[in-house]
């Protein structure tokens, strides 16, 4: 299937993303009794392998290894849904009461970009290589920024001809690094190597350096020669580890432990490492007795000499040998002996790993004046320090609570401990908005203050809505982040770390924004808040489930509803004429005088702001396409789980509530057929509302005629054409003109046919610059189409069995014509196969061209930003 | 489009005061200009009236030529406008028959109370009102669902109007205007010359004086128990009272509030009086009387012709004052009555809508307790008429009855239950669509078959018990739509898979009117 009828001018040029990986990392309790790992194979794997029936032998099923370093095992698994990667990582045993001990785990997900018969040949393959090496590559922000995707692109092809002769894994990751590098080995060295190849990488060793001129670097450093030398990689943090059935066959005869202690003899393989045991107090006597007792084990350490670490106070037995079996057997009795008792007497071991660094030669030796220097550049996006006693001081004036004053005070260093991190910058670039607003909010308070009274309460209220916001913003970017990375992954919305998704939306919603907030004082720049229950937004924050984040249709579908949600603090009009409608809404409702419409006052089920951004978002995001809006429309709304009753229904009052919402569109743009119940399950509470809301829409839309409401409304579209600079009519009529091409729509009509429908004025322009918003207009479009032809114009509601919960799957070949099933406990279902995979295709593309757009737009947002200190 | 919430449109005239003598050729061609922009006024107004109030003073002097006279010029083109319209009339002080009273003498000689005299006399007063009731009695407009006693002689009486849930109480309150006749009987008989000037000054004022000598007559006259009657029976319907004089016109004792009075009982119960006779402006105001529990609007005069030139064969020029009349337009549920008025401006020559508009609210809920035996009747006589019902709902007679509760209407079967729950299996369900090929399944429910509708009688507010009883029978009808839906084989999905099921829950108020 074609995604999008036409490609955009972002994403990979000749990377075709099929599939995604999830990589965990996660430690095993020890309990002999229990298999903690065959549960969890079954529970997280198995289990839902088999209940989406996935055929593909390589999808769902992980590469497994035992690591070396914080984690015990490593689970590396191709999927086609991300919706995968957020389940609940944990065993579930279901016949007795078992309870499982202590465990951590961290675990990240993003695209595959290898070749699709490579990523099959590598979850097929049952015979890999001995070791496995994880390598986290961040790369190098300053040519990552403003190249984008191209520069990936570049990379992987380098490490495509670097790595020939290594089996490898590449993934783009959602998470603080770019790009997590699996390599298959059968030597640590070959990980050495590797490493010390990445580390000395540099920008002139990638082949299409003329193509990547429009980095960061390029625009901040002067002498361009320098750039060249600049290193591909900023950062690699790397774990090494056993293949699984080294650790897994019964008996040290078998023929593969045979053949694998023969390739360590014959090669020679060595491993150095340090293990660290976090000895019980008065245990380590203990603990050198059973190793001393250990056929295998007693060879490797020396018992003579023991080292207390500092810090947790935990022991270094010296090993006598930098023998690779040492770990093996570890690792075997660890994990593989019912009767080890090492635990008795230690809580942990940690290995730490030595690769041999001897071998790394360069003859590059940078010169001290090439040596590019973050910290100057970084700087200017920081808060001073002289404004740190600024705000300090007006704070105090403005008698502000000292725990309030501290938190705040607080933010703005967290802030700049961030913003200066040249590795993790980029994603505190999100909070910079956020940060000027905060200055600009406690100097305009200081400022009134001088010659009015104000409330403190009133203050610190909206202080504490700050602190809130960053609070939780900076949770969701910095857990598994850069500086925690080995803290394990105990967030409540998501596994995996997404910073790359956070603030690829953060880009998008900034860069729309911009679109209709144009003259602001104020700069809108919300955060992207992770919220499964409210969806509303604010200034300060936008909030979304995390499922959507990897879902960006439900994103587009709303985008514009949250970005204008405060349109009326900026539009002095529309807040002066929605507020004398609400002081007269009393006479209103005696001049509609419904009864029904009372009801639904009193019941607060009718908001007219909805009035205004529904009509803005009707006209641009669906191109005056009703249908398309409907549909949109129902389906946000029945995968929001929060609007159904526990029955399994969709509550009624919230019907009632979107029902007018989506009548008042109807009216307001002369839509005249009548709609229909969006699916079957809503046809009781359809039939019993259809006509009364039908007739007070009608009111409405009559009664607020006397307001100028069509006329802000026209002014904010044409304010938003207007950033296209095209030749549409500047006193075009923008709702007679919605409401002809409503009207000139052919439901029916393919792709194609809408997208030259696609508001002439805006879709027809020739611009100059190929990269801008325009681009992503057109993808937003086209994916809501898509996603709205591939699922045959209808909204279908995932049918599952209301006292179980479980799905019915009697339902499959009714449904399997269409893309997904709404699904009300959030998100989307598939009823086959096929579907995952053009949707995950549909998507990759999607949110690739997203990120992409966020990495090149990014560059522009920190010249401006620094342009204005 | 149709409004949602049950209205009562009420076309008021008042105060007409139709005379014979505007039958004069060039009077009449004038007063037919009038009347013609009126009539062509009210078409254009394009509004669908239930009722045509006529309250009072239709006629000039109570004569069968007046009436007459006022039918063809007026109320018949009125009626052809809107056939559905009701028609209600109440007489005025100008109602009243000269030729008519034969009880004359002894009234002069009376020394009971007024309403005994009307008690001992009734007959003899019906006889004068006889041109008024005689000219609307045949009357095809008048409501089949009047009392018989405002049927006999459409002085006093009620509608109770169950389709809009509302009761309209006519009151005559000119039973003793009789003023221009006794003068005339007392001067035609020289009764002046025999009698002492004090007595006759006595004689005259006792007799003649209208304000706070105007009685209601109901507590001598028998059959307004059953209006009564009626009201109790009917508490949370819409009440309506008219009568021609507004109540500071009448004795004290139907003016006072003690439940002693008959009157008293009514205006419990009245949410909204309209009255007429003292002719007033367009500007005035209505206004809320017995505590601001009634809601009264006064009528002004619809056909005020000026008096003041010289008479014409009888009567003056024509000359148009301060005419007007009202629309009323209530809603029935929520309780509100918009006054639309309506006056002839005179400086243009044109029937004009007077701009304020007033919307104002009555005071009485429709979300009070009814009785128990009310609810026993509408539920016994609603059993074996599910027919009506579905009929009703589905607005369509055109209903085929397949067995007793499963009817088909279109590509629709309806199931009647007549049950707290819902009996039909899926076979059944199944054995239908093999028989009958329908698309949509309607399960049809009266609220008061479940068992919560008992609380009905003790609640405050039926709104919520109805709400009630539709989460009860929405959940039982989910669980009902999702057991068959979810139950369906992988070859089943492909049969029934796409069927549509909805249910309808009917409260009582919505089918009582439907003579079950």
């Amino acid at each position: 299937m074609n995604i999008n009828t036409s490609k955009n001018n972002f994403g990979y040029d000749n990377i075709d993303i099929q599939y995604g990986v999830q990589i965990i990392f996660s430690t095993v309790p020890n309990q002999k009794d229990i298999d903690f790992e065959k549960d969890i194979e079954k529970n997280y794997f198995e289990d839902y392998k088999g209940k989406i029936d996935s055929k593909e032998i390589y999808l769902y099923k992980p590469l497994k290894f035992y690591m070396l370093g914080d984690y015990d095992v490593c689970y590396i698994t191709l999927i086609n849904n991300f919706k995968f990667s957020h389940r609940l990582f944990e065993p579930k045993d279901k016949t007795d009461n078992t309870v499982y001990n202590a465990h951590s785990f961290q675990s990240y997900s993003g695209f595959a970009l290898n070749e699709s018969d490579k990523l099959k040949e590598i979850f097929s393959s049952t015979d890999s290589t001995y070791f496995v090496g994880v390598i986290n590559l961040k790369l190098n922000n300053g040519l990552l920024i403003g190249n984008g995707l191209k520069y990936i692109e570049s990379v992987y092809n380098y490490l495509k001809t670097e790595l020939a002769e290594i089996p490898f894994l590449l993934t783009q990751t959602f998470s603080w690094f770019d790009l997590s590098l699996v390599v298959f080995i059968d030597d640590p060295k070959e990980l050495a190597a590797i490493l010390a190849k990445l580390r000395f990488a540099t920008f002139k060793d990638l082949k299409n350096t003329n193509d990547l001129k429009n980095s960061l670097y390029h625009s901040i450093i002067k002498e361009k020669k320098a750039i060249k030398n600049t290193s591909l990689f900023a950062d690699t943090h790397t774990y090494f580890g056993f293949n699984e059935k080294l650790i897994s066959i019964k008996g040290l005869s078998n023929t593969y432990i045979k053949g694998f202690e023969k390739h360590i003899k014959k090669n020679n393989i060595e491993l150095e490492t340090e293990i660290e045991w976090q000895v019980k107090p008065g245990h380590i006597l203990d603990l050198e007795e059973i190793l001393k007792s250990h056929s295998y084990l007693k060879k490797y350490f020396s018992f003579d000499e023991r080292k207390i670490s500092l810090g947790k106070c935990d022991f270094l037995l010296q090993e006598i040998s930098t023998e690779i079996l040492a770990n093996f057997h570890l690792i075997r009795y660890i994990h593989r002996k019912q009767d080890c008792n090492l635990f008795l007497h230690i809580r942990k071991v940690r290995t730490y790993v030595f690769l041999n660094g001897n071998n790394i030669k360069s003859n590059q030796v940078i010169l001290k004046k090439d040596v590019f220097c973050w910290d100057k550049e970084l700087d200017k996006l920081a808060v001073k320090s002289k404004d740190f006693h600024e705000i300090d001081k007006k704070l105090k004036t403005l008698k502000i609570s000292r725990q309030v004053r501290i938190k705040i005070l607080k933010i703005f260093s967290n802030y700049n401990n961030g913003i200066q991190d040249p590795i993790q910058f980029p994603y505190f670039l999100d909070f910079t908005i956020f940060i000027k607003n905060l200055i600009n909010l406690i100097n305009e308070e200081y400022f009134i203050s001088n010659s009015q009274v104000n409330s403190i309460r009133e203050l610190e209220i909206v202080l504490n809505e700050h602190i809130k916001v960053f609070q939780e913003g900076y949770n969701v970017r910095f857990l598994n982040g850069y500086q925690f990375e080995n803290i394990s992954d105990f967030d409540l919305d998501f596994n995996s770390s997404i910073q790359q998704l956070l603030t690829s939306y953060g880009t998008l919603v900034y860069e729309y924004g911009k679109l209709f907030y144009k003259e602001k004082t104020n700069l809108y720049g919300p955060l992207i808040q992770l919220n499964n229950i409210d969806t509303n937004s604010n200034y300060r924050s936008i909030n979304y489930s995390i499922h959507h984040l990897t879902s960006p249709e439900f994103v587009f579908s709303t985008l514009l509803k949250e970005i204008l949600n405060h349109l009326k603090i900026d539009n002095k009009q529309l807040k002066n004429e929605l507020e004398v409608l609400y002081l007269n809404l009393n006479t209103f409702l005696e001049v509609v005088n419904e009864s029904y419409l009372d009801d639904m006052w009193e019941n607060q089920l009718i908001d007219f702001d909805y009035l205004i951004i529904d009509s803005i978002r009707f006209i641009t995001t669906f191109n005056c396409d009703f249908s398309l809006f409907e549909h949109w429309f129902w389906s946000y709304n029945f995968q929001n789980p929060s609007l159904f009753d526990t029955s399994g229904m969709f509550n009624e009052d919230h019907l009632r509530k979107e029902m007018l919402r989506i009548m008042l569109i109807k009216k307001m743009f002369n839509v005249h057929y009548e709609l229909n119940s969006p699916i079957p399950e809503l046809y009781t509470y359809w039939d019993r509302h259809y006509s009364k809301i039908n007739k007070i829409s009608e009111d409405i839309v009559n009664a607020v005629e006397q307001f100028e409401f069509a006329k802000i409304i026209n002014a904010i579209v044409l304010n938003y054409l207007d950033n296209f600079k095209n030749s549409f009519n500047p006193n075009l009529d923008v709702l007679n003109y919605a409401s002809k091409m409503e009207k000139l729509k052919n439901i029916s009509s393919q792709v194609n046919q809408k997208q030259i429908n696609k508001l002439s004025f805006l879709f027809n322009v020739s611009t100059s610059n190929s990269l801008n918003i325009l681009e992503v207009e057109k993808l937003i479009f086209e994916t809501l189409n898509h996603h709205f032809t591939e699922n045959k114009l209808k909204v279908t509601l995932l049918k599952r069995n209301w006292k179980t919960g479980s799905v019915l799957n009697n339902y499959n070949d009714l449904n399997k014509d269409i893309l997904y099933a709404i699904d009300q406990t959030g998100g989307v279902y598939f009823y086959d196969n096929d579907k995952i995979n053009s949707y995950f295709k549909s998507n990759a593309q999607c949110l690739l061209s997203l990120i992409d757009f966020s990495f090149i737009k990014k560059k522009e947002f920190i010249l401006e930003h620094r342009s204005n200190e | 489009m149709n409004n949602l919430d049950p209205q009562l449109n009420i076309l008021w005239l008042s105060d007409i005061h139709y005379d014979e003598n505007y039958s004069d050729k060039q009077y009449h061609s004038e007063l037919k200009k009038y009347l013609d922009s009126f009539k062509l006024y009210l078409k254009n107004l394009d509004v669908e009236y239930d009722y045509i109030l006529l309250s009072g003073d239709i006629a000039q002097n109570g004569d069968e030529n007046d009436y007459n006279l006022f039918y063809i010029d007026i109320l018949k083109d009125i009626l052809e406008l809107f056939p559905n319209a009701k028609l209600l009339v109440i007489p005025g002080n100008h109602d009243v028959s000269r030729n008519g009273v034969s009880f004359i003498n002894e009234f002069i000689e009376n020394k009971e109370s007024r309403d005994t005299f009307l008690k001992k006399h009734r007959d003899d007063f019906y006889k004068i009102f006889a041109p008024f009731s005689n000219q609307f009695i045949n009357n095809s407009s008048i409501s089949m669902d009047s009392s018989i006693t405002y049927k006999e002689h459409l002085l006093y009486g009620y509608v109770l109007d169950k389709k809009n849930k509302t009761i309209i109480i006519l009151l005559n309150s000119s039973w003793y205007s009789v003023g221009d006749i006794f003068l005339t009987h007392y001067i035609n008989n020289d009764f002046h010359n025999t009698r002492e000037a004090k007595l006759v000054i006595h004689d005259i004022k006792k007799i003649t004086s209208e304000y706070g000598f105007q009685t209601l007559g109901l507590d001598v006259l028998a059959e307004i128990d059953g209006i009564i009657e009626i009201l109790n029976n009917y508490p949370e319907y819409l009440t309506i009272t008219t009568m021609h004089h507004p109540i500071n016109w009448f004795i004290h004792k139907d003016q006072i509030t003690r439940d002693e009075y008959k009157f008293h009982q009514i205006k419990k119960f009245t949410d909204l009086l309209l009255t007429g006779h003292e002719h007033i402006s367009v500007e005035h105001p209505f206004e809320y009387i017995n505590n601001g529990k009634i809601l009264h609007i006064k009528a002004g005069c619809f056909m005020d012709f000026s008096k003041e030139n010289k008479e014409l064969n009888g009567i003056n020029p024509f000359k148009i004052n301060n005419n007007w009349f009202s629309t009323l337009e209530i809603n029935t549920k929520k309780r509100t009555v918009r006054q639309d008025k309506h006056y002839y401006d005179t400086v243009n020559n044109e029937w004009v809508e007077y701009e304020n508009k007033n919307i104002s609210k009555l005071n009485k809920k429709n979300t009070i307790q009814i009785s128990e035996n009310r609810l026993n009747n509408i539920k016994g006589e609603l059993k074996n008429n599910s027919l009506k019902i579905v009929q009703h709902l589905f607005k369509d007679d055109a209903i085929r009855e397949i067995n007793q509760s499963v009817y088909r209407y279109k590509k629709n079967i309806i199931f009647f239950t007549a049950d707290d729950f819902i009996n039909i299996s899926h076979n059944e369900v199944k054995d239908l669509f093999q028989s009958e090929n329908f698309e949509k399944l309607y399960v049809v429910f009266v609220d008061l078959f479940n068992n919560i509708s008992e609380k009905y009688t003790i609640a405050n507010d039926r709104l919520l018990v109805l709400n009630t009883i539709k989460n009860d029978y929405d959940f039982k009808f989910n669980i009902f739509r999702h057991d068959f839906f979810s139950n369906l084989t992988k070859d089943e999905v492909i049969n029934y898979g796409n069927l549509a099921f909805i249910a309808k829950i009917v409260p009582y108020w919505d089918i009582e009117h439907l003579n079950c």
